[in-house]
């Protein structure tokens, strides 16, 4: 081909190799990108609602809320005699189904609390005042190994200007062993809303 | 192609080569020296004279062997000695002054011996009798806030060690510091 | 047209080349992973960091931890076994603490230390005077043959991960049989020593 040819085959229509290779190209790359995104169906966004005792999977635990109560007295101080008080406490059969050794407070940070009548949110951080295994007659241990199943027992303090709730609503969000942004070594990393729970406080 | 060229393709890979190796390497040298604690700025004095960094002069005063202070005290590791090490720092100008009132950093003591072992100070108190000497570089005054060492005034540093035997003939100490990246190496 | 099928060829052959070097890649993870110095019990492993001897496997239904005074504590429980790993550490020339002893199952699966005070992994070692003393660890009765310990300067997975650190690994000998053997004759609680400088 010389320069003249060429000059003359830009200005003129496309070539069909070049339609071609357009096309396989735009085809390919959107197959590329919307493969691991999970295809081109319509991502499922309803998130199923479950009772006490119903199990639950994500990556990482399976959870069987047990018990939920409200209590006046600190179930498990952490030093000394057990402080008065409005103590919402959280029972699950737990089984961590990952690859490694976690901890009741890598579960806790998975779980999203709101109380009802007020609808109001406990943070899962600040308003903890205890989260550990149920075993020996102590709360005290906080690992989850994998493949054993073990009794939790996490205690929310309920903020003073709430009423006494009377429905919790639990949020399980997933945990993933992946790769992220700020690093590509991977680690639990947060995923999807797997379950909400609707669960009686009892008393 | 001619030989000219192909010269040229030859001197411009002799030159991309070392370049792509070092970029991909360099920037992880200062990461391994941060982690490491290894490399970074070093400085060295033996026979009771003073290495000076960042107008800071070290001293290393003493080097001797402690006992266990209370009779019922929990034994020593066997074959082991007690190291009890006085290191001086005096600030030479005002900047040196200051630093020993920063408040963020560290200056970490440790005892070395000839075959490069290096051992952290122990937490134990029944290693040595009560002494006059500070416990780390930073000074507190009355309020228990920092407080700067006066120019010329000499600020000294007591550590107690539990060392194997065969190495207390043969100890030296190491004054790491961070973030300054510094080490001060004093032998007696 | 032969020219085609070759340029054909080529190219599939080329592609091959390319999935397959994609596919032997080692991922991050690996790339970044301690370097393990491998052996058994009864032998010492050395890295450049520390040197290990696992000296004995014991598996229990509950375990008694012996305190610093000597006292022997309430026993513990384990909704799985309790694998008790008697070892011998030293560090060769900085402090070290075996912070990442896990024990890692034929399935690889990961179990780190039990967070039980007064154990090996929790003694902070100085150069030139070895530990004795137990490591605990929590696993299902089924998964104790094949069992593989590693230990690592850090805790934590990939997070903390002790990146191109040192690794020991050591196979626990327990073979099918043996495992069998080991949990048939297992006790019912097994009191657990100290650490011991030596």
């Amino acid at each position: 081909m010389t320069s003249s040819e060429r000059s003359q085959g830009r200005r003129g229509a496309p070539k069909p190799w070049a339609v071609i290779t357009a096309a396989v190209f735009v085809l390919a790359t959107t197959l590329a990108l919307a493969w691991p995104a999970g295809g081109l169906e319509e991502a499922e966004v309803e998130v199923p609602r479950r009772r006490l005792g119903e199990v639950s999977a994500g990556h990482r635990f399976t959870i069987v809320p047990a018990k939920v109560s409200l209590l006046a007295v600190d179930p498990a101080p952490a030093f000394g005699d057990a402080k008065p008080g409005r103590f919402l406490a959280v029972e699950l059969r737990v089984e961590n189904i990952g690859h490694d050794t976690a901890t009741v407070r890598d579960l806790a940070q998975d779980l999203h609390l709101t109380v009802s009548p007020s609808g109001a949110t406990i943070d899962r951080f600040k308003d903890m005042s205890a989260a550990g295994v149920i075993r020996d007659g102590a709360h005290t241990r906080d690992q989850l190994h994998p493949r054993l199943k073990e009794r939790v027992l996490l205690v929310y303090t309920v903020p003073r200007p709430l009423p006494d709730p009377t429905h919790l609503k639990i949020t399980m969000r997933d945990s993933e062993y992946k790769e992220g942004f700020d690093s590509e070594l991977s680690r639990w990393r947060p995923g999807e809303d797997v379950v909400i729970y609707d669960l009686e406080v009892g008393r | 192609m001619t030989w000219r060229r192909q010269l040229a393709y030859g001197l411009g890979l002799l030159v991309l080569v070392p370049a792509v190796i070092a970029a991909a390497v360099l920037p992880w040298r200062e990461k391994y020296e941060v982690r490491s604690g290894k490399g970074g700025r070093e400085v060295v004095a033996s026979q009771g004279r003073a290495a000076t960094l960042d107008g800071v002069e070290w001293r290393l005063k003493s080097i001797t062997e402690g006992r266990l202070q209370e009779e019922f005290s929990r034994p020593l590791p066997p074959r082991t000695k007690i190291a009890v090490v006085v290191v001086s720092a005096t600030p030479r100008d005002a900047r040196a002054s200051a630093w020993f009132a920063r408040e963020t950093g560290s200056c970490k003591i440790y005892a070395a011996d000839g075959a490069g072992r290096v051992w952290e100070r122990s937490f134990r108190t029944d290693l040595a009798p009560d002494s006059p000497h500070a416990v780390s570089c930073q000074v507190l005054d009355e309020d228990y806030t920092l407080a700067p060492v006066p120019v010329g005034k000499e600020h000294t540093i007591q550590a107690e060690y539990v060392v194997p035997a065969d190495a207390f003939s043969d100890l030296r100490v190491e004054v790491r510091l961070s973030p300054d990246r510094a080490t001060v190496r004093l032998a007696p | 047209m032969r020219r085609t099928l070759v340029a054909a060829a080529v190219a599939a052959a080329l592609f091959a080349a390319n999935v397959a070097v994609q596919r032997a890649t080692p991922s991050p993870d690996q790339r970044y992973a301690p370097i393990a110095s491998r052996g058994g019990t009864g032998h010492q492993v050395d890295t450049t960091t520390f040197q290990l001897r696992v000296d004995r496997v014991q598996p229990a239904r509950t375990i008694r931890m012996t305190d610093p005074y000597g006292l022997v504590r309430e026993p513990r429980s384990t909704p799985g076994i309790w694998v008790v790993v008697s070892a011998t550490v030293a560090a060769t020339t900085e402090t070290f603490q075996a912070q990442g002893a896990r024990l890692r199952t034929r399935a690889g699966l990961e179990y780190e230390a039990s967070s039980v005070l007064d154990t090996l992994d929790k003694v902070t070692l100085q150069p030139g005077i070895p530990v004795y003393g137990p490591l605990l660890f929590e696993i299902p009765a089924r998964d104790l043959a094949g069992a593989v310990l590693s230990v690592t300067r850090h805790a934590d997975g990939a997070g903390g991960l002790d990146v191109l650190g040192p690794a020991v690994e050591v196979d626990l000998g327990l073979s099918d049989a043996y495992a069998s053997r080991l949990l048939k004759e297992m006790p019912s609680s097994l009191t657990v020593g100290q650490v011991r400088e030596l």
